[in-house]
């Protein structure tokens, strides 16, 4: 079942990130209100349509989000399972229905995640998600955010999975090798959806070039961009300001996804010195900076 | 299989007997003949006549497509080479021969392969191929599996070809293809092509299952001048630490910039710059002039001779170490430079690397690299600054490599040449590898039982470590102890791959096992070795039984006095518990555990953490060339461990230069026909990660210094670049791609710190 529903996106996140850029450059940048619409897979958390093996599957008790979810009970083994491994991989795997492999149109998969452990601690490597393309190129994601009796939010940006081919299959697996042997583990995962996120935004500028040479031709930026195609098609305005002021503006063509784009810098006669580059600058709710230090260069 | 015996009743000329391409096939008179090709056997023919009367010997290797079961791994393998109806069968000899070829006169390009033998892998082939009409060409490789091309321009007179076939060890021909000069662009594709791509990729049969899986170039179209546009080439430069794919677009801010550098006083350092093609290229050639210096220094010059000068070779390889069916072209070896045509769309990255002399003057050196590309020049400027900085190291740390003695194949070596052929492997690769930071390698003793006695090979060991030493290595080394053989002497079964099958052996074993470990330190005190860390077993499981054998094995390892013990596991896997109080050095695959917890574990119990970081050493990506400098670099920095020592200096399984055959795929380090090293660029960003940590450690050393001196608010200043680092720089477990500064900034990084030690390092003493 598909269900498409507009809604806020989760501020927790987006104020995660404006307020630590915030706090290193002494700006305050309020929490984005772009809108974000939500395609609801709640198809996945029906056991039924999942191939377990050396796990068990169940209609959880709990909702995510308020949709339904479902649990994956594993009783660590390192005796049962496989017989050339019995120190195995309990998993899990579904192949998507025909509309649930629109992943290329929308910007992230999200999901929650809860634990039930028998001791404490989950390892580092809780669960891994496992996305294939109709090529057979898999990329994993390992859960590491999942925590004992707590719902997590799972984010896989669609773009960043790197396939040009359709998504159709998803699995889960841990590594038992990971655990204790009789542990005993179960996984809540519900509230799959696709989010699409309605206007041009950034949702992650990393600081990937914290310094740069001063005679550099551009200011590499790292960034993460979500939105319709259209929208981005005329590309995001980024603005470079030292302590003086604006030294450039400079609308720059992006793509949906994770990319590195280059400011031109040429002609700016940049000098040594500390400083910042904003995308969107005009526009308070989607503005996001980075410090950048330029250096003298060796080379004069 | 088909076989074809040539009618020898033909009469003269024979060449009128068959058409043009020529094609030879060699071997025995059963082996497969290759379609339209000629059968030269040992005895010759009337079209191919063997001039020498000393004894030629052919020989026939099987055609094999099927996998085999390994019933170690329980997996299917691939054959470790694939042969064709060409490459299975050939003539060898130890003589020098001359071979006519009966083909009618005129100018020709030749193919000849030769290679793949089926022979041991200590042999070394050696084969120089010189015509009577002009052209030579000759090839060096170790083994049964490689297989090389060699390419001729001659002429043929009226006896036809004369190929005079020298060797220094034995030579061996498989087959060779004549093509007349004019017919050659043509033949090439059509005939030549397919052959080269059978036997040097894969055969058609089994390439047809393999999908190629391009990196997919997001570069929008640059803007090309005019100029450009009619001479059809650009240059244009991009951080040596970013991999240039052989089809992608140069960025439009990349076109036209120098290729430029700046290093210390006897530092190597990359300088690199990319030809891209707006048409097809025959032939490029670049010559690189000497770097003169322009900082109102006269009489300082680097020489362009002692600049090494390579290109980026893209090989075909898999996207995992163990994967199959799946394939793309990768930038990684970085050959000796020779001309090099280039097609429409591709890239020729020029990779040259300058070792700055002692005491050169300081100040920018500039020079430039004539590129000559069928009729068209270009000129791309290259400048170097050089510092006037002597770096330090920091000594307590170890950098090592897992690694195969060449030495050890001295014994089964067949003669002379090949035997010095491996000596020289040996010396050369230690040079390299010490040249390249390295102070450790990872060591192994061999032992037997011969009547129930034991046996070591504590000879053959002893030549490696001193061959280690001789190039200053001076860290214990890891080596591993014939634990196996011990095992299989007790429980007459094999423990299995990662002690995969492994059982708790009885006591006599483990006492035996102590006897053992005694002997061997007994020996190696005697022998005044450096430290050997006991290494008895290979990443071993987390099987509770696999464990306890661990626990008890450590135990009875460090129950001779003063030895300690290597382990390389994961400690952060819990199962590893019952074997920690026996573990001395921990040897983890990423740095997993946290800065803290290592340094503090390190301080309160003594033991070691060490890192053998195989993500970066190319068994799977070959081109993680950022994350291997940051794991070398700043990111050892800040890791608390204490060495890096990956698998591993060179692997290679079937053709070494066929990444794609064998059941794992080729990486790291080639060799050159000398036995000398040919690097990739993943050894390269290993030690640019070593020289960005020196350039923290000296100038961690000089902030040290003027402080004591009381130099504070100097010192706070250079503090302060290493603290903007930290503040930046995103500490991970594993630095592979993501997450990591831009190329751009590591060097900018590394400029900050060198100006921070120029301001440091002429300050008094005392203030």
């Amino acid at each position: 079942m598909t269900q498409h529903v507009k809604n806020k996106p989760d501020s927790t996140i987006f104020w995660g990130t404006t307020s630590f850029i915030g706090m290193a450059l002494g700006l305050t940048v309020c929490a984005s209100a772009v809108q974000v619409e939500y395609l609801y897979l709640d198809g996945l958390a029906e056991p039924t349509r999942w191939a377990p093996s050396e796990c068990e599957l169940s209609v959880s008790p709990h909702t995510a989000w308020e949709r339904p979810a479902l649990t994956m009970r594993i009783p660590v083994d390192y005796s049962t399972g496989e017989k050339q491994y019995p120190i195995g991989w309990p998993r899990m795997y579904l192949t998507l229905k025909k509309e649930e492999q629109v992943w290329h149109e929308y910007d992230r998969l999200e999901f929650q995640i809860l634990a039930e452990f028998s001791r404490p601690v989950l390892p580092k490597r809780p669960l891994i998600l496992q996305v294939h393309d109709q090529q057979g190129q898999k990329k994993l994601t390992t859960l590491d955010m999942t925590a004992i009796g707590e719902w997590r939010t799972v984010q896989i940006n669609t773009r960043d999975l790197g396939f040009s081919g359709t998504i159709t299959r998803l699995g889960f697996n841990l590594n038992e090798a990971d655990y204790q042997d009789k542990d005993l583990v179960a996984f809540h995962l519900g509230g799959f959806r696709l989010a699409l996120v309605t206007a041009a935004s950034v949702a992650e500028l990393s600081m990937s070039a914290p310094v740069i040479f001063c005679d550099s031709r551009v200011l590499p930026l790292e960034l993460v961009v979500e939105g319709p195609d259209a929208d981005l098609a005329s590309g995001i305005p980024v603005q470079v300001a030292s302590q003086d002021g604006i030294v450039l503006t400079h609308k720059v063509a992006v793509s949906r996804g994770r990319q590195t784009v280059f400011i031109p810098l040429a002609g700016a006669d940049m000098s040594p010195g500390k400083y910042s580059a904003t995308v969107f600058p005009d526009d308070r709710e989607r503005s996001k900076t980075v410090a950048v230090t330029l250096t003298t260069t060796p080379w004069r | 299989m088909r076989t074809k015996i040539i009618s020898l009743t033909f009469l003269f000329p024979a060449c009128l007997t068959f058409a043009a391409p020529y094609a030879f096939d060699f071997g025995t008179a059963e082996s497969p003949l290759h379609s339209g090709a000629v059968l030269v056997t040992p005895a010759g023919n009337k079209q191919a006549v063997w001039k020498s009367a000393d004894k030629r010997e052919a020989r026939s290797n099987p055609i094999i497509r099927e996998w085999t079961l390994n019933q170690h791994t329980g997996k299917k393998n691939p054959p470790r080479s694939y042969q064709t109806e060409l490459t299975c069968d050939h003539v060898h000899a130890r003589h020098d021969e001359t071979l006519t070829l009966a083909v009618p006169a005129g100018e020709y390009k030749l193919l000849i392969l030769s290679g793949r033998s089926g022979s041991r892998a200590e042999h070394v082939f050696d084969i120089r191929v010189t015509a009577d009409g002009g052209g030579s060409a000759s090839a060096t490789f170790a083994g049964g599996h490689e297989l090389r091309a060699l390419y001729l321009d001659t002429v043929a007179g009226q006896d036809g070809i004369v190929l005079n076939i020298a060797t220094r060890s034995r030579w061996l021909i498989n087959a060779l293809i004549a093509v007349p000069a004019a017919e050659w662009l043509d033949v090439h594709e059509k005939t030549i092509k397919p052959i080269l791509a059978a036997c040097f990729m894969l055969p058609p049969e089994e390439l047809s299952k393999w999908t190629e899986t391009p990196r997919p170039d997001t570069t929008p179209n640059p803007e090309f001048t005019e100029r450009q546009k009619r001479e059809g080439l650009v240059f244009y430069a991009r951080p040596w630490c970013e991999p240039v794919w052989p089809d992608h677009n140069p960025r439009q801010h990349e076109i036209g910039v120098p290729a430029r550098a700046f290093a210390s006083w006897g530092e190597y350092e990359p300088i690199t710059f990319t030809l891209h093609a707006l048409k097809d290229f025959s032939s490029i050639s670049v010559s690189l002039s000497d770097l003169v210096n322009t900082s109102d220094v006269s009489r300082a010059s680097i020489k362009a001779d002692l600049i090494d000068k390579r290109y980026v070779r893209y090989m075909y390889v898999r996207p995992n170490y163990s994967a199959f069916n799946t394939y793309y072209r990768a930038p990684d070896v970085l050959m000796p430079w020779r001309p090099q045509p280039l097609p429409k769309g591709e890239n020729l990255r020029l990779w040259m690397t300058v070792r700055v002399p002692l005491e050169q003057p300081a100040g920018l050196y500039h020079g430039s690299a004539a590129v000559s590309a069928d009729g068209i020049k270009l000129d791309v400027p290259v400048i170097l600054r050089v510092l006037p900085i002597t770096l330090q190291k920091d000594q307590s740390l170890v950098y090592g490599q897992y690694y195969r003695q060449p030495l050890r194949n001295l014994n089964r070596a067949p003669d002379d040449f090949s035997r010095a052929w491996w000596r020289h492997k040996a010396d050369a690769e230690y040079i390299d590898m010490r040249e390249h930071g390295m102070n450790t390698v990872v060591m192994g003793l061999s032992g037997w039982l011969e009547n129930n006695q034991w046996r070591f090979a504590f000879d053959r060991l002893q030549r490696d470590i001193d061959l280690a030493r001789s190039v200053g290595f001076d860290k214990p080394f890891a080596c591993s102890i014939p634990t196996g053989v011990l095992y299989h002497k007790h429980m007459k079964a094999s423990m299995g791959s990662h002690l995969s099958r492994v059982k708790m052996p009885p006591e006599e074993f483990f006492d035996e096992l102590t006897s053992m470990v005694s002997f061997i330190e007994t020996e190696a005190r005697r022998r005044q070795w450096p430290e050997l860390l006991y290494y008895p077993v290979d990443e071993p499981s987390t099987r509770p039984e696999s464990v306890a054998f661990m626990a008890r094995v450590l135990a009875a390892i460090k129950r001779v006095p003063n030895v300690r013990t290597y382990v390389t596991a994961d400690p952060e896997h819990e199962q590893f518990g019952p074997m920690r109080p026996h573990v001395d050095v921990w040897c983890c695959q990423p740095f997993s555990l946290g800065r803290e917890a290592v340094l503090s574990d390190m301080r309160e119990r003594g033991v070691e953490y060490w890192c053998y970081p195989n993500h970066i050493s190319g068994e799977n990506d070959h081109t993680p060339t950022l994350g291997a400098r940051m794991t070398y670099g700043f990111g050892f920095w800040q890791s608390g461990y204490r060495a890096l020592i990956p698998w591993i200096y060179q692997a290679s399984g079937g053709d070494p230069w066929n990444y794609l055959d064998y059941n794992t795929q080729d990486f790291f380090n080639r060799t050159g026909d000398d036995g000398a090293p040919i690097p990739v660029t993943l050894w390269e960003a290993y030690r640019e990660g070593i020289d960005d940590h020196r350039y923290v450690h000296t100038l961690q050393n000089q902030i040290a210094r003027v402080a004591a001196a009381g130099h504070n608010a100097e010192a706070a200043g250079a503090q302060s670049v290493l603290d903007q680092i930290l503040e930046t720089m995103n500490v991970q477990t594993k630095y592979k791609n993501d997450g990591l500064w831009s190329p751009e900034t590591f060097n900018a990084w590394r400029w900050m710190l060198a100006e921070k030690i120029l301001a440091l390092q002429n300050l008094p003493h005392k203030p």
